[in-house]
C-alpha cells in the first residue's frame, strides 16, 4: 500500500442500511441517528483501510481561550463528514444523503449521554463529592494544565492522533541546556521546550515502555501502512523520544498512540475529558449504543487494539466494577508538603462503611424495603383498606401485620449497621504519629490531612496513601507487606527519592518543604505518577515511593511519609466497592412469582367485578331487601375484590423467611464441624438472607494465598547426585543421611557441598540480624524457604555486602564475591549468580525450572542421572511440590573477563536492556553441571484437595483467582486437586485483543472436543488476556469456554479484576457465584459475588467482615455448601412454595364463594380469622419446615456429592411453581365444594337449627387449616416430633382460638358474628364427619401423586433414602442376592451423578487419584482420530494447547501415534488401568523427554508458551519497584542503620 | 470416595483429639458451639418414602374405612325425614295473601318435628346486606352507624339495617288431619341459646332472667325514642303476642333472632317452630299468611317439615361422598397393586434391578 496516495481524505463516505438508534425517543438524537452509519461495520472498516491509511479525521484543535467551558471550546477545523449511501447497497431512506457535521453530532450525542451519565452517577455520591470539590477549586492555571496533560509530548513530536487533541505545552519552564551526553539527537529536532531528560531511571523506564509498545500489533500494522522512511513530520505519528522531558505524565502515555487501532479513531472524540465515546453495535438486539469509555491510559490500548469495529459489540461501561474510573477533568492534585494550607480541599481521612445514618436510615430503609414488590403491594392494600366501605375485611387487617413485619426488619437492619459503625469508629480512632508543631504528635487516623508528614513504625499499618520520604534503612528503603491489598505476603521494597532520603531527623523534616503533584485518586494500586518539586527541582515519583493505605510496614524501624490521598481517596478504599445490597436469587425469583400472582389477582378482581356487574344488573334487579346499599360501580367493586383477594400474595412470607433464615444462619454458626479448634473460631453467617444461595453455587471463585495455601513455604525434599533426601512428613527438611554423606566422604559428598553452597549463595535474599537471630527478607518466598532450609542443614547465610556474601558452612565462614547477578524474569525462568570463591575460582550458579536447566546441561552429562533426576522431580511434582533444579558451571577467568565486559555493557545499555542482558547471560549458562533439585512445599490449608475434589464432583466449577504468577498458580492448582496430572491445560496469555480472540475461538473448539472425549481440561488465563476476553465478541466465546471448563486458573489478577470476573460470570446466565478469600484484596470479589465467603485467617478480618459467611478453614466450605447449602435451598424453596400454596388454597376459596354470594365481595370467613391465618394457624408449619426438614442426612450428602447438583435442578423451577399452584387450586376447589355439599342444607344438627353464614365459613376454614397443616407434614422429608407437634398443634390452635374468640362478644366490642360459633360448630355431627373426610380426600390426591412419582420416577433423594435403609431392602426382596443388588443400585445412582464414583478405580490408580486424579475411566477413542484432525486444521498447534508433561497411561491401541504427537510438543494423558499400556507409554514419555532435552533450544520469550507447563519456575517480584540486582548491590547487612529520631 | 471419607474422618478424629487435649489444657474455647441435637440438626427423624409398600396399604385402609363410614351414615340418615311445601304460587305471589295448602304425609314424623321456612334465590350473604346491621345496637340499644339508622323524620331506627328491615313476616299455622286442631308447636329451642342469652338483649335488662319481669309497656317505653324499620308494620315491642314478659319480644323475639342469623348461601331455610310430639300420617292443612314479597327477585318460598338424625336433616350427600371417596381409594389401590404385580420390580422403587 502506497501511503502517499493514501494521504488522508477529508471526506469519508459511509454507506449501508440505516441503523436504528437506541435512544430513539430523543428527538435530537433520533434525527442524527437515522442517517448514522450502517450496521455492517466491517465494510466500514474496509472502507477506512482502503481510503485512509491512518488518520482520517486529522484535526487541529483551536482553543477558544475566552470560553470557560472546555468542552464547547473545542472546535475542529475540518469539513463535515458526508454520509452518502453506496449505490449498490440498495435503497436507503431519503434523509441519508443529508450532510452531517460529525462533530456537531457528537456534541449532541455526548451531551445527551452525559446527562444520562450524570444521573447514574449520583449514586456514587462520595466519589463525586471529592471530585466535585476539585472542580470547584479549579483555577485558570490548572485549566491550562489539562492540555499539557493530554499532550505529554513535545511540539516537535506531535503526531496526529485525534484521540489526543493537544496543544503544545506552554509551561513556563526553563529548558535545560543540551541533550544528555551520549545521546544521538536527531538533527531535525529543535531544542525541546521542556528540556532533555537526564534521569537514567526514567530513561530506562521509557525505553521499556517504547519497546513494549512496539510489540503491539497496532504498531506493526502501522509500520506496514506507513513505512518509516515515508513518514512525514507533523503528519504521521512517530515514536516518542524517550530522552525528551515531558511533563508530569508517564512516558508510557506518550507511546500509547501506537496501540490504537486506526479504525477506532473514527468513532472516538473528545479526549479532553479523558473519555471517549463509541458507537457500538449490540449483537443481540442489533441496536447501536453510544458507549463511553474513559481513556484510562492503561485500559485504552486494551480496548482499542482490537478490531473493535469489526466486532462491533462492546461492554457498556459499568460504573460499579470496571477498572476505569475518573471521569473528572484531568487535573493533577497539587499538594504542599508540610504546609497547613492546601490549594484544594481534600477528603478527610475518616472513613465510613456504614449503610445508614440517623437521617438516611428511614428513607434508605424504606427504599430498600419497597424494592420488594410484595411490600409495595401490602402498603397499597393497607391504604386502600382505609377507604370507607370498600374493604370487605375491615380497615386494619393488612396494616397491622404489615407494620409488625416492617418493624422486625428495621430492627434487624439497625442492629447490623450498628456493628459496622463500631468497626469504622475503631479504625478511625487508630493512633498515628504526625509531625505537628515541630514534634511528633500522636493523633487519630481520622484527623490526618493531606500534606502532613507521618511517622510509621515497624509492623504498623499506613493510615493513608503516603509518599515515602525517608526511613530508618539505608538509602531510604522500606519493606512493606501489601497482603491486605493484593494478597501477596512477600515483602515489597519501597525506596525514597535520594533527595529526601536523608531527612532522617525531626529538624530536617520540619524544614522540609516541597510541592507535590500527582494524579487524581484512582483505583490502580500498581501505578502512581507524580512529581516532587523541591526548590524548583522536580523529581519524578512513581510506585517506588508510594505507600498504600492498609499496607503494613515490615522490618523497617520507621518511615516518614507525606500524605497524598486520604480517606475514601485512598487506593484501598477506591478498590473496595460500597457494600452491595445482596439479594438471593430465590428472592428475585420469588418476586417474579409474586408479580405473577399479582397479575392473577388483578385478573380475578376484574373478573369478579364483572360478575358483580352481571349480578347487579340482572339477578339482583328486584332484590328490594338490599335496599339502597347495593349500587356500587364497577371500579369500586374491582377495588373491593382486589382487597378481598389480596392475600393470594402471602404477607407472612417475608417474615417467615426472615425467621427461617435467622435460624438457618444460627445452625451455621453453631455447627461444630465448622468450628476451628486452633483459632477458636466458629463459622459465622453475617447475612442470613443468602442461605439458600449456598445450595445453588455453580461457580466457586477462590483466592489462592491464605485460602488454599497457608503461604508457608518449606524445603521438603531434595535430590543430590542421584540420591533423594528428606521426607514428606516432617515439617522442616532434615535428613541425617545428607550430612552423613557429606562428611563421610561419600562419592556425592562434593556434590552435596556444592548444592548447599548454592542454596545459601544463589539468591537475592537479605539477612537481618537481630541479636544473633537471623531472619531473612525474601521477595520470593521460594528463595526464603531455600535459604532457611540450607541454614537448617548447616549452611547459614548471614552477611550480605554490596559485592559479597558470607555463609557459615559447618561452622566455618566462607566468603563469596558476587560478581554478577543474572536476574530472574518470567521469560528466563531461572536466576543465577556468578561468584568468585576465596581461592579465585569463578563459578556460575543457576537455579530455575527443570526444563530450562536441563536444556542447558552439558551434553556429556550422564543421561542416567538426568533420568534419575527427572523421575525424582516427577515424584515431587506429583506430590504438589514446587520444584527447582540447580546447576553450576565453573568459568574460565579469561572467558569470564570478556563476558563480564559485555555483560556490563548490556547492563548500562538503554535500548532493550533486558533482552540484551538475557542474551548475554544465555552465553555462559551453558554446559552446566546438574547439582541437585529441590522440592518446596507451599503448604496447603488442611483438607483442601479433598474439599476441592468433593466440590467439583458436586458440579461446581472452581476458579482460582490469584495475583500470583502463572507457574505458582498452576502448581497450587495441581496440589490442591483443582487440576490433575492428566488435566490438559488451555493457556491463554495473549496481550492483544486479536490474538486473544483467535485463541479463544480455537479453545472453544478444543473444549468442545475435550468434552466429547471426556478429557479433563482446565483453562489458565492471565489478567491481561482476561481483560480482552471480556470485550466484544470475545466475551461470548469466553463465556462459553467458562461454562465448559470445570476448573479455571486466573493468574496475575488485580483485586478489581477479580471482582470483574465475578461480575462477568454472574452475568453470563445468572449463575450463582461464590467467592472465597481471606485478604483485603478479595473484598471486592467477595462483595461482587452472589455469596461471599471470607476466611477468618491470619491476614486479618477485612475479608471476613465484608463477607456474607465467614469460616475459619477452606475445608469447611464442603459442609457449608454440600450440607447447609443443600438443606437450606431445599427448605427455603419449600417454605416459599408452601407459603404460596397455603395462601392460594385458602383465599381462592373466596372466589368460589363469590359465585354464591352474588359477587358482592362478601368473605366466607370472618375477617380476623382471615388475617390470622398467616400469623397463627398456618405460620408454624412453614417455619418448622424451614428449620427441621432434612431431605437427606448429612452423611449421605457428604458421601454422594453429586446430590448437590441434583437438588438444584427442581428446586424453584417454573414447573414446581406451576405444580404447587395447581395443587393449591385443586385443594381449594375440593375444600370449598365438599364443604358446600355437606353444609348446603344447613340443618346439620340433630336439634334442627341452622348455623348461618359463619357455620359454612368456619367449617371450611377448619378443613383448610387441617389440610394445609397436614400438607406440610406430607411435604416434609423427615418427620420428627417437632414437625408433627407443630402441624397438629397448629390445627389445635385454631380450635382453641375459635373457642376463645367466640366468647369475646359481647364482652369486648369485637367479633359479634363469631359469638358462640365454637360451640355451634363443634356440636355438629356433620362437621366432624367432614373434618375426617375433607382433608383426607384432599390430601389423598397429593399422596397418590407422590406415590406414583416415587415409584415410577424416583428422585435421587428417594433412592438414597432407600439405599441407606437396609432393613427395608431386606424386607422387600429377601431372595435377591444382597450385595449385587447393592451394587446395581449404587451403580444406577452413580450413573445419574455428574461423574462416576471412583470406588471402581483399580488399585493401580490409587496414587493418581490421591493427588487429584480423575475419576473417569474412559475408553477414549484412539488419539489419532481425535486429535490429529485438529492438528491438520491448525498448522501450528504446539503453541495453542499445552498439555501436561506427565502422562500416566493410555488406552490407545495405537502406540506409534504418541510419538508423532510428541513431536508436536504436546501429549495427551489418559488414564486407564492397563498396566502394560502404561509402561509403554511411560517409555515413550521418557524418550520424548530425552529428545527434548537434547533438542533445539528455544529463544526464551517465544518458548515460554510451549514450556508453560514443563517445570515450575519460582516466583519473584519482577518489574518491581527496585530490581533484584539493584537491591542486592545496595544492601549491606553490616552497615549500621540510621537511628533517626 | 471412601478415601475422602476416611480422610475426612481422620481429620475429624484429629480435631477431636486436639480438642480434648486442648480443653484439658484449659484452653480458651469461648466460641466453641455447644453440641446439642437441636442445634446440630441431629434430631431423630423418620424419612417417609411413598413406596408401593406405603401407598397400597394406606389407600386400601382409607378406602375401606370410608366405605364403611359411608354405609353407616346412610343408615343413620334414613331416620331423618323431610317434607317440603312450596307456596310461592300463593295468590300468584302477590302479598299480602292468605292461602291454605293441604298435603299428605305418608309416614309419621317422630318427635321432635321441626318446621322451617325456606327461601331460594335470596342473597342474605350479600356483602352490603350482611353488614347492614348493628350487633352493638341489638345488645345495648345504641344508635348504629349505617345509612339505615334514621327514618324520614330523622328518628333513629331500632333495629337498624337492611337485615332487620327485611325480616321475614309470613306466618304459618298447621292443622292436624283430624279436623281443625292446630299443631301445638313452640318457638322454644328454635334459636341458639347463645343468641337468645348473649347476643340479643332487650334494653333495660341486667340479668338474663330479667326479661320475665319486664313488661311489654316497659319495653315500649324503652323504645319510645326509636322508630321501627321502614318495611315493618309492627313496632319492635309488638313482635310477640305474649303480654306477660318480653322474653320473646323486642330484640329477643325468636323469629327476629332467627332471621338475623344470616344464611351463608342464597338458598336457605330457617327454623320456624318445633313440635315436641309425633306427627301421624295423613292429610294436613297449612294456613299461610303470605306477607313477604319474593317475586320481584324471582325468589321461592317454601314450608318444610322435618325430623333430624345425628348428622342433621335428611341429606345423603355426606354418606355418598364417603362411599364414592372410598371407592376411588380402592380403585387406585387396585391400580397400584396391578402395576406393581405386573411390572413389579422394574417399576417400583424398591425392586430396581
Amino acid at each position: 500500500m502506497n501511503s502517499d496516495e493514501q494521504i488522508p481524505k477529508k471526506r469519508v463516505t459511509f454507506s449501508g442500511e440505516v441503523a436504528k438508534y437506541e435512544y430513539s425517543s430523543d428527538k435530537l438524537i433520533n434525527e442524527h441517528m437515522n442517517i448514522w452509519l450502517q450496521p455492517r461495520l466491517s465494510d466500514l472498516k474496509q472502507d477506512l483501510n482502503e481510503r485512509v491509511p491512518f488518520s482520517p479525521l486529522r484535526r487541529k484543535r483551536k482553543l477558544d481561550e475566552t470560553n470557560t467551558d472546555f468542552k464547547t471550546s473545542v472546535k475542529i477545523e475540518q469539513e463535515p463528514i458526508r454520509i452518502e449511501p453506496r449505490k449498490e447497497m440498495g435503497p436507503l431512506k431519503d434523509n441519508v444523503n443529508q450532510k452531517v457535521d460529525v462533530d456537531e453530532l457528537w456534541d449532541d450525542v455526548e451531551k445527551h449521554y452525559l446527562e444520562r451519565e450524570a444521573i447514574s452517577h449520583k449514586k456514587e455520591a462520595r466519589e463525586i463529592d471529592c471530585e466535585g470539590k476539585v472542580v470547584a477549586h479549579e483555577t485558570p492555571e490548572i485549566k491550562k494544565f489539562k492540555f499539557t496533560q493530554e499532550s505529554s509530548v513535545q511540539e516537535e513530536n506531535v503526531y496526529n492522533n485525534p484521540l489526543l487533541e493537544w496543544k503544545p505545552a506552554q509551561v513556563d519552564r526553563e529548558a535545560r541546556a543540551g541533550p544528555p551526553t551520549g545521546l544521538i539527537v536527531n538533527k531535525n529536532w529543535e531544542e525541546p521546550t521542556l528540556g532533555w531528560c537526564v534521569d537514567t531511571v526514567i530513561l530506562v523506564r521509557r525505553s521499556k515502555d517504547i519497546a513494549k509498545t512496539k510489540e503491539k500489533p497496532a504498531y506493526v500494522r502501522y509500520c506496514n501502512m506507513v513505512p518509516k522512511i515515508s513518514r512525514v513530520k507533523g503528519k504521521h505519528p512517530t515514536t516518542p523520544n524517550k530522552s525528551l522531558e515531558s511533563k508530569n505524565v508517564g512516558h508510557k502515555q506518550s507511546t500509547f498512540c501506537h496501540e490504537i487501532d486506526s479504525s477506532a479513531i473514527l468513532i472516538t472524540r473528545k479526549t479532553a475529558r479523558k473519555s471517549t465515546m463509541f458507537l457500538a453495535n449490540d449483537n443481540k438486539s442489533g441496536d447501536y449504543k453510544i458507549m463511553q469509555l474513559s481513556l484510562d491510559w492503561i485500559d485504552v490500548p486494551a480496548f482499542m487494539s482490537g478490531y473493535f469495529f469489526q466486532r462491533p459489540y462492546m461492554v457498556l461501561r459499568q460504573t460499579s466494577s470496571t477498572s476505569m474510573d475518573n471521569h473528572g477533568p484531568l487535573v493533577p492534585r497539587k499538594i504542599f508538603i508540610n504546609r497547613e494550607q492546601q490549594v484544594e480541599k481534600f477528603c478527610s481521612n475518616e472513613i465510613s462503611t456504614a449503610k445508614y445514618n440517623a437521617i438516611s436510615f428511614l428513607p434508605r430503609f424504606l427504599l430498600e424495603q419497597f424494592r420488594r414488590y410484595a411490600n409495595i403491594f401490602f402498603l397499597v392494600i393497607a391504604l386502600l383498606q382505609q377507604i370507607p366501605d370498600v374493604s370487605p375485611t375491615g380497615r386494619y387487617t393488612t396494616a397491622m401485620p404489615f407494620l409488625i413485619i416492617l418493624s422486625v426488619s428495621a430492627l434487624k437492619e439497625i442492629f447490623e449497621d450498628f456493628k459496622r459503625r463500631r468497626m469504622d469508629v475503631q479504625v478511625n480512632n487508630y493512633k498515628v504519629q504526625v509531625l505537628r508543631q515541630e514534634k511528633w504528635q500522636i493523633t487519630k487516623w481520622r484527623d490526618l490531612k493531606v500534606g502532613e508528614i507521618v511517622r510509621i513504625e515497624d509492623g504498623h499499618v499506613f493510615p493513608a496513601d503516603l509518599i515515602l520520604l525517608s526511613s530508618s534503612e539505608p538509602q531510604g528503603m522500606a519493606y512493606i507487606e501489601t497482603s491486605s491489598l493484593d494478597g501477596e505476603t512477600n515483602l515489597k521494597i519501597r525506596q525514597a527519592l535520594p533527595t529526601t532520603a536523608d531527612n532522617t531527623s525531626i529538624a530536617q523534616l520540619v524544614n522540609f518543604q516541597a510541592e507535590l503533584e500527582c494524579e487524581q485518586p484512582n483505583k490502580n494500586v500498581a501505578e502512581f505518577t507524580g512529581t516532587l518539586k523541591i526548590e524548583d527541582n522536580s523529581r519524578p515519583l512513581g510506585i517506588k515511593e508510594f505507600l498504600l493505605r492498609g499496607a503494613q510496614l515490615k522490618n523497617t524501624k520507621w518511615i516518614a511519609g507525606a500524605i497524598v490521598y486520604t480517606g475514601h481517596d485512598a487506593k484501598l478504599l477506591k478498590n473496595s466497592n460500597i457494600a452491595p445490597l445482596k439479594r438471593s436469587n430465590i428472592e428475585v425469583m420469588t418476586n417474579h412469582r409474586i408479580l405473577f400472582l399479582f397479575a392473577t389477582l388483578v385478573v380475578l378482581a376484574l373478573v369478579s367485578a364483572i360478575g358483580a356487574q352481571i349480578y347487579n344488573s340482572y339477578i339482583l334487579e328486584g332484590a328490594w331487601y338490599l335496599g339502597k346499599t347495593r349500587a356500587l360501580d364497577f371500579a369500586w367493586n374491582a377495588l373491593t375484590f382486589f382487597i378481598l383477594y389480596n392475600n393470594l400474595i402471602p404477607i407472612s412470607l417475608q417474615v417467615t423467611l426472615e425467621i427461617v433464615r435467622v435460624f438457618q444462619a444460627s445452625y451455621i454458626n453453631q455447627d461444630i464441624d465448622m468450628y476451628d479448634e486452633r483459632s477458636d473460631t466458629p463459622a459465622n453467617a453475617r447475612t442470613s438472607n443468602l442461605n439458600e444461595e449456598l445450595g445453588q453455587v455453580k461457580f466457586l471463585m477462590t483466592d489462592k494465598t491464605g485460602t488454599l495455601t497457608r503461604n508457608v513455604m518449606k524445603l521438603k525434599r531434595c535430590w543430590i547426585g542421584g540420591l533423594g533426601y528428606g521426607d514428606d512428613e516432617s515439617d522442616q527438611f532434615s535428613d541425617s543421611a545428607l550430612v552423613q554423606n557429606m562428611i563421610s566422604g561419600h562419592h556425592t559428598s562434593e556434590n552435596i557441598r556444592e548444592f548447599l553452597t548454592m542454596l545459601s549463595v544463589c539468591h537475592t535474599v537479605v539477612p537481618e540480624k537481630e541479636e544473633n537471630v537471623i531472619s531473612y527478607q525474601a521477595s520470593s518466598p521460594d528463595e526464603g524457604a531455600l535459604v532457611r532450609g540450607a541454614a537448617a542443614i548447616g549452611f547459614e547465610f548471614h552477611t550480605r555486602k554490596p559485592d559479597r556474601v558470607t555463609i557459615r558452612a559447618m561452622d566455618r565462614d566462607i566468603e563469596y564475591e558476587v560478581l554478577n547477578i543474572l536476574e530472574f524474569t518470567s521469560d528466563r525462568k531461572r536466576m543465577g549468580v556468578v561468584v568468585r570463591e576465596e581461592d579465585g575460582k569463578i563459578k556460575l550458579y543457576v537455579k530455575g525450572a527443570d526444563n530450562i536447566i536441563f536444556d542447558r546441561l552439558s551434553k556429556e552429562y550422564n543421561k542416567e542421572m538426568r533420568k534419575n533426576c527427572y523421575e525424582q522431580l516427577e515424584e515431587y511434582a506429583t506430590k504438589g511440590y514446587r520444584t527447582l533444579c540447580f546447576a553450576m558451571a565453573e568459568i574460565d577467568p579469561e572467558v569470564y573477563q570478556d563476558w563480564a565486559r559485555r555483560f556490563h555493557e548490556a547492563s548500562i545499555s538503554i535500548d532493550r536492556r533486558e533482552q540484551k542482558l538475557a542474551e548475554i547471560a544465555e552465553e555462559i549458562e551453558n554446559n552446566l553441571l546438574l547439582v541437585g533439585a529441590t522440592a518446596i512445599e507451599d503448604k496447603l490449608q488442611e483438607g483442601v484437595p479433598e474439599t476441592i475434589r468433593a466440590l467439583m464432583k458436586a458440579g461446581i466449577r472452581i476458579w482460582m483467582l490469584t495475583g500470583d504468577k502463572r507457574e505458582t498458580a498452576i502448581n497450587i492448582a495441581q496440589s490442591s486437586a483443582l487440576t490433575t496430572q492428566s488435566t490438559s491445560l488451555l493457556i491463554l496469555d495473549k496481550k492483544s485483543y486479536d490474538e486473544t480472540f483467535l485463541k479463544l475461538e480455537s479453545f472453544v473448539e478444543t473444549s468442545r472436543q475435550f468434552i466429547r472425549d471426556k478429557v479433563e481440561f482446565a483453562l489458565v488465563i492471565n489478567g491481561h488476556a482476561l481483560h480482552h476476553a471480556f470485550i466484544g465478541e470475545a466475551r461470548r466465546l469466553f463465556a462459553e469456554l467458562c461454562m465448559n471448563c470445570r476448573a479455571v486458573i486466573c493468574c496475575r489478577m488485580t483485586p478489581i479484576q477479580k471482582a470483574e470476573i465475578v461480575d462477568m460470570v454472574k452475568s453470563i446466565d445468572d449463575h450463582i457465584v461464590l467467592s472465597i478469600g481471606d485478604g483485603a484484596n478479595d473484598v471486592a470479589m467477595i462483595q461482587a459475588a452472589s455469596v461471599g465467603v471470607g476466611i477468618t485467617g491470619e491476614e486479618g478480618l477485612r475479608a471476613a467482615s465484608a463477607s456474607d459467611y465467614s469460616i475459619a478453614q477452606f475445608r469447611f466450605l464442603q459442609k457449608l455448601l454440600l450440607v447447609h447449602g443443600t438443606w437450606n435451598l431445599d427448605r427455603t424453596v419449600k417454605v416459599i412454595l408452601y407459603s404460596f400454596y397455603k395462601n392460594i388454597t385458602l383465599y381462592i376459596i373466596e372466589l368460589w364463594f363469590a359465585l354464591f354470594s352474588a359477587f358482592s365481595g362478601q368473605t366466607i370467613f370472618e375477617r380476623w380469622t382471615i388475617a390470622l391465618f398467616n400469623v397463627i394457624f398456618s405460620s408454624w408449619p412453614p417455619v418448622i419446615l424451614g428449620l427441621f426438614d432434612r431431605p437427606l442426612p448429612e452423611e449421605i450428602l457428604l458421601k454422594h456429592t453429586f446430590l448437590y447438583e441434583e437438588f438444584q435442578k427442581n428446586s424453584f423451577s417454573l414447573y414446581m411453581f406451576a405444580l404447587w399452584l395447581f395443587v393449591s387450586l385443586w385443594h381449594s376447589l375440593l375444600l370449598f365444594f365438599l364443604t358446600y355439599l355437606f353444609m348446603a342444607h344447613e340443618v346439620v344438627w340433630s336439634n334442627g337449627r341452622v348455623g348461618g353464614w359463619l357455620m359454612l365459613g368456619n367449617a371450611c376454614y377448619t378443613y383448610t387449616v387441617a389440610t394445609v397443616c397436614l400438607k406440610s407434614l406430607l411435604e416434609c422429608d423427615s418427620w420428627n416430633f417437632v414437625q408433627v407437634f407443630f402441624s397438629i398443634g397448629s390445627i389445635i390452635s385454631w380450635f382453641v382460638f375459635l373457642v376463645f374468640y367466640s366468647m369475646l362478644w359481647p364482652f369486648l366490642p369485637f367479633a359479634s358474628d363469631m359469638c358462640g360459633m365454637a360451640t355451634i360448630m363443634m356440636s355438629s355431627g356433620t362437621f366432624w364427619m367432614g373434618f375426617i373426610f375433607v382433608p383426607t380426600i384432599t390430601l389423598l390426591f397429593d399422596f397418590i401423586v407422590k406415590g406414583i412419582q416415587t415409584n415410577l420416577f424416583p428422585s435421587s433423594r428417594e433412592k438414597m433414602v432407600v439405599l441407606h435403609r437396609p432393613t427395608k431392602r431386606n424386607r422387600v426382596c429377601p431372595d435377591c442376592p444382597q450385595p449385587e443388588r447393592n451394587n446395581s443400585y449404587e451403580h444406577e445412582l452413580i450413573e445419574r451423578g455428574p461423574r462416576r464414583s471412583n470406588r471402581r478405580v483399580e488399585p493401580s490408580l490409587e496414587p493418581l487419584r490421591q493427588y487429584g486424579g480423575t475419576d473417569q475411566i474412559h475408553t477414549s477413542p484412539p488419539l489419532s482420530t481425535t486429535h490429529q484432525p485438529d492438528q491438520e486444521r491448525n498448522p501450528s498447534p504446539p503453541a495453542e494447547i499445552v498439555f501436561t508433561r506427565t502422562v500416566r497411561s493410555a488406552s490407545s491401541p495405537n502406540p506409534p501415534s504418541y510419538g508423532a504427537y510428541f513431536n508436536q510438543g504436546a501429549s495427551v494423558s489418559i488414564s486407564t488401568d492397563d498396566e502394560n499400556e502404561r509402561r509403554r507409554f511411560a517409555t515413550c514419555e521418557r524418550a520424548k523427554f530425552v529428545r527434548s532435552s537434547l533438542g533445539r533450544r528455544q529463544s526464551s520469550s517465544t518458548a515460554l508458551e510451549q514450556q508453560a507447563m514443563s517445570g515450575f519456575a519460582f516466583s519473584q517480584e519482577e518489574d518491581g519497584a527496585i530490581g533484584q540486582s539493584e537491591l542486592v548491590r545496595t544492601y549491606d547487612s553490616t552497615r549500621k542503620k540510621p537511628e533517626g529520631f | 470416595m471412601n478415601d475422602n471419607l476416611s480422610r475426612a474422618k481422620e481429620i475429624h478424629a484429629k480435631n477431636v483429639n486436639f480438642q480434648t487435649s486442648s480443653s484439658e489444657n484449659g484452653a480458651k474455647q469461648k466460641n466453641r458451639p455447644k453440641e446439642t441435637p437441636l442445634k446440630h440438626q441431629k434430631v431423630l427423624g423418620w424419612q417417609p418414602i411413598f413406596s408401593v409398600w406405603t401407598v397400597i396399604p394406606v389407600v386400601f385402609i382409607i378406602g375401606l374405612a370410608s366405605i364403611s363410614i359411608g354405609v353407616v351414615l346412610l343408615l343413620i340418615n334414613d331416620s331423618a325425614k323431610e317434607k317440603i311445601i312450596s307456596y310461592e304460587s300463593c295468590n300468584n305471589g302477590r302479598v299480602p295473601a292468605r292461602c291454605n295448602i293441604s298435603f299428605y304425609i305418608n309416614e309419621p314424623f317422630e318427635s321432635p318435628v321441626y318446621f322451617y321456612y325456606g327461601i331460594k334465590n335470596y342473597f342474605q350473604n350479600h356483602r352490603q346486606y350482611l353488614k347492614s346491621r348493628s350487633d352493638q345496637q341489638l345488645h345495648e340499644v345504641a344508635n348504629c352507624g349505617s345509612p339505615w339508622d334514621k327514618d324520614d323524620n330523622m328518628i333513629n331506627i331500632a333495629p337498624c339495617g337492611a337485615v332487620a328491615n327485611s325480616m321475614f313476616n309470613d306466618t304459618f299455622s298447621l292443622y292436624f288431619p283430624n279436623g281443625n286442631n292446630l299443631v301445638p308447636w313452640t318457638h322454644d329451642g328454635v334459636a341458639w341459646e347463645v343468641d337468645k342469652n348473649m347476643k340479643f338483649r332487650n334494653p333495660g335488662l341486667i340479668n338474663n332472667d330479667d326479661c320475665r319481669h319486664q313488661t311489654k309497656s316497659e319495653l315500649e317505653r324503652l323504645f319510645k325514642n326509636y322508630s321501627h324499620p321502614r318495611n315493618w308494620e309492627k313496632e319492635i315491642w309488638d313482635l310477640s303476642e305474649e303480654e306477660g314478659n318480653t322474653c320473646n319480644n323486642g330484640f329477643m323475639n325468636t323469629d327476629f333472632i332467627v332471621w338475623m342469623r344470616t344464611a351463608a348461601l342464597p338458598a336457605f331455610r330457617k327454623p320456624y317452630r318445633i313440635f315436641n310430639g309425633r306427627l301421624p300420617k295423613g292429610y294436613y292443612r297449612l294456613e299461610i299468611m303470605s306477607n313477604y314479597p319474593v317475586v320481584e327477585f324471582h325468589g321461592k318460598k317454601s314450608f318444610i317439615i322435618a325430623t333430624t338424625s345425628w348428622i342433621g336433616s335428611h341429606d345423603s350427600t355426606l354418606a355418598i361422598a364417603y362411599i364414592v371417596g372410598g371407592s376411588i381409594c380402592l380403585m387406585i389401590g387396585t391400580i397400584f397393586l396391578y402395576i406393581h404385580l405386573k411390572f413389579g420390580y422394574k417399576s417400583d422403587l424398591i425392586g430396581v434391578q
